[in-house]
């Protein structure tokens, strides 16, 4: 009998100690595998709501330089939250995923002129079925691929394929100091607008957004933005100008509140327009390194973020931005730094779940795995324990019945 | 015995040692015995009511059978941990092997890129000391100091350039290891002091006088300087400082380096002369501002 409780003791000290082995591996195990998807030097990230959070940048698909982007002029984001970022001087096209994990190259073979190719894509756009818009500044064309990079058609343009835009089933092209607009099969639809400085000119380099039949030019070379109808009427242009002289808009006149509602604020050489979730205009200017908030209906700028520098969450020349409303977080391809950043500012959110989406996105999701199978195995343990428990006494729910039969009195 | 034993036993057993028609009359010699054998006979039979396995012929071969004998609750339930533990390390084993499938080798941040391209250089170009300490100075910034280390020490030993000296003071000085950079610096000056020393002469000889414009060795006495300082030693700081401004007397952060430390050691004139004097190259240096505000001699 005495051998009995020593036996007992004995299991339980070899099953402990086994189970605290494999917990030390586990623990061990989810150290390394945290380890791997922290990418080292993070940058320090400010937990104050009203500044730019940096999520992660986005270099290429491998060390090399030939596997990494060189001066990305353009980026733009999928329906499916892929993250397009175009490498010019390669004359192709990377695809990343959400969580930043490289894809696939979009390319023609080294690049060409001919039907199907691209040289040169400055710009490119996506619509809501995920076709591809490119333009081609060299080719002077607008090339399209479906979503699995399958061409679909091109078309011409007058003189240079600066900068697309998809809305509405419209493709607006901003072509040398005018705008085209096309249907989606590239039927010419409209044009407006001439090279020039005046309020109503333009010449810009690839800053083209439209909303509601209306147009907004990042007009960088006139460092002011512009806003149009669909005919081409401008509704303002700010700073209002008629020389590009001047850099600090002084104009107070028009409607009394003046031009600025950030005081002091300068363009200085805006590039590319985004609109957020709440309709905002997010606007990218490439010498200032930094994302404004502009009121798309007077042109006031709001806020501004970013600063310059080559750390990740600092701009140097930034010229392309876009944004993703489902996971409430801007794309900015940081041309000059070779690569394209997520970065997100406050307040640009229209939908409540995106937090849920981009933890969707995260790296870190992938510990997810193993935390839900320890879950799944702790219930299973606990049904099996039961079942168990009801094998080994099958006489324990009669004899309580028997026992109620006996003395109802006591119940 | 209580009667009714001996009642029991008159009904059930035959009488020891006398003839079948005797029955009823037991000898009192073998009452006793009787009796002993009726007890063990009632405790057996209780116990195979309460344990069956020992009734039955095949029960009792089953227990005199070498079988596992079943586990008490607790280490039933330390077993089912211990096997959920291993169910969920075979998921985690197979989710990482999974992930590093998947992962690619491009950098992920800015640091991870100045590793990787550094590496790059190295391996492509390994003749060249400038890229060995720019692979070093990268594991530096992603806090790899061992690596860094190696690697400025490898580079000397294949390239010969003692200037790498500089970049394992300066490793060193990052790691926080000041007494150990301070004597790397010690070694970084004398190898540059040298390398200069022979470069101005070269230049003699062909003809040409005008002076080398080499600031590694302001390099060397500013690092040096700002370890010095982490160890309290405040005049040999400002000594190093001053012979940096010396080499480099335009370089508006040394200047402002050697005011703070004016300032700190107490000699506010000086330390306003070196802050006027950075924002004589930079007008708008803001930490030559700032100083002059912290002194008390902002405008």
């Amino acid at each position: 009998m005495a051998e009995k409780p020593s036996r007992m003791n004995r299991t339980r000290a070899v099953l402990t100690a086994v189970i605290v082995i494999l917990a030390l591996l586990l623990v061990g195990l989810a150290v390394v595998f945290f380890k791997l998807l922290t990418p080292s030097g993070l940058p320090t990230v400010s937990s104050s709501p009203t500044t730019m959070q940096w999520v992660r940048s986005m270099y290429g698909f491998g060390p090399a330089a030939d596997e990494q982007l060189l001066s990305p002029s353009s980026v733009a984001i999928a329906p499916s939250g892929n993250i397009y970022a175009t490498d010019p001087v390669r004359a192709r096209i990377m695809v990343f995923r959400p969580d930043g994990i490289f894809l696939r190259l979009l390319h023609t073979g080294g690049g060409g002129m001919g039907k199907g190719q691209f040289i040169r894509p400055e710009s490119i756009a996506i619509d809501r079925n995920g076709d591809v818009y490119i333009a081609d500044s060299w080719a002077k064309k607008i090339i399209v691929f479906d979503r699995n990079d399958k061409y679909l058609r091109e078309w011409p343009v007058d003189q240079q394929a600066r900068g697309v835009y998809v809305a509405d089933g419209k493709v607006y092209v901003l072509d040398v100091g005018h705008v085209i607009v096309f249907d989606a099969q590239g039927a010419r639809l409209s044009a407006f607008g001439t090279r020039g400085r005046k309020p109503g000119q333009i010449d810009a380099y690839q800053g083209i957004a439209a909303r509601a039949g209306h147009i907004y030019i990042a007009d960088s070379y006139n460092q002011r933005l512009e806003a149009f109808d669909e005919s081409g009427t401008l509704l303002w242009a700010v700073p209002d100008k008629t020389t590009a002289s001047s850099l600090i808009d002084t104009n107070t006149s028009g409607d009394g509140s003046g031009s600025r509602a950030l005081p002091g604020h300068r363009w200085d050489l805006p590039q590319d327009l985004a609109f957020d979730g709440r309709g905002r205009l997010l606007v990218i200017d490439a010498f200032m390194f930094r994302i404004a908030v502009v009121d798309p209906e007077t042109g006031k700028v709001s806020a501004t973020y970013g600063e310059y520098g080559a750390e990740d969450g600092q701009f140097y020349y930034p010229t392309s931005i876009a944004y993703d409303a489902r996971r409430d977080w801007v794309a900015v391809a940081d041309t000059q730094n070779n690569r394209v950043q997520i970065v997100r500012i406050p307040d640009t959110a229209a939908l409540p779940v995106s937090a849920l989406w981009r933890a969707a996105a995260s790296p870190y999701r992938y510990l997810a795995i193993p935390a839900l199978v320890l879950l799944l195995a702790i219930a299973f343990a606990m049904w099996a324990a039961r079942q168990i428990r009801s094998a080994e006494n099958p006489d324990e729910g009669s004899e309580q019945g028997e026992e109620q039969e006996r003395n109802p009195e006591d119940a | 015995m209580p009667d009714s034993h001996d009642e029991s036993l008159e009904d059930n057993a035959a009488p020891l040692g006398e003839p079948a028609g005797n029955i009823g009359q037991v000898d009192p010699a073998w009452a006793g015995v009787l009796d002993e054998l009726a007890a063990r006979s009632q405790v057996s039979e209780s116990s195979a009511a309460e344990d069956p396995e020992t009734e039955t012929p095949e029960a009792e071969s089953a227990a005199e059978a070498p079988a596992h004998p079943p586990l008490e609750p607790v280490s039933a339930w330390l077993l089912k941990v211990a096997l959920a533990l291993i169910v969920v390390l075979l998921a985690t084993t197979l989710t990482l092997v999974i992930f590093l499938v998947t992962l690619h080798k491009a950098p992920r941040t800015e640091i991870e890129r100045a590793v990787s391209s550094a590496e790059m250089s190295v391996r492509e170009h390994p003749s060249v000391a400038e890229n060995w300490a720019q692979l070093a100075y990268a594991y530096a910034r992603a806090h790899r100091y061992d690596d860094a280390l190696n690697v400025v020490r490898k580079g000397r030993a294949q390239t010969h350039q003692d200037y790498l000296y500089l970049a394992e003071a300066d490793i060193l000085r990052s790691a926080g290891r000041f007494k150990d950079s301070i004597a790397v610096y010690g070694s970084a000056e004398a190898a540059i002091s040298q390398a200069d020393t022979q470069a101005i002469s070269a230049r003699k000889t062909m003809g040409i006088y005008v002076p080398l414009d080499d600031t590694t060795l302001a390099r060397v006495y500013v690092g040096r300087a700002i370890s010095e300082r982490q160890l309290g030693e405040a005049k040999s700081a400002i000594a190093d400082l001053e012979k940096a401004v010396a080499i480099a007397p335009d370089q508006s952060t040394i200047l402002v380096r050697l005011g703070d430390y004016y300032a700190e050691s107490g000699d506010t004139s000086k330390a306003a002369g070196m802050y006027r004097s950075a924002l004589l190259y930079l007008p708008d240096y803001a930490p030559a501002k700032a100083g002059l505000e912290r002194i008390g001699r902002g405008q």
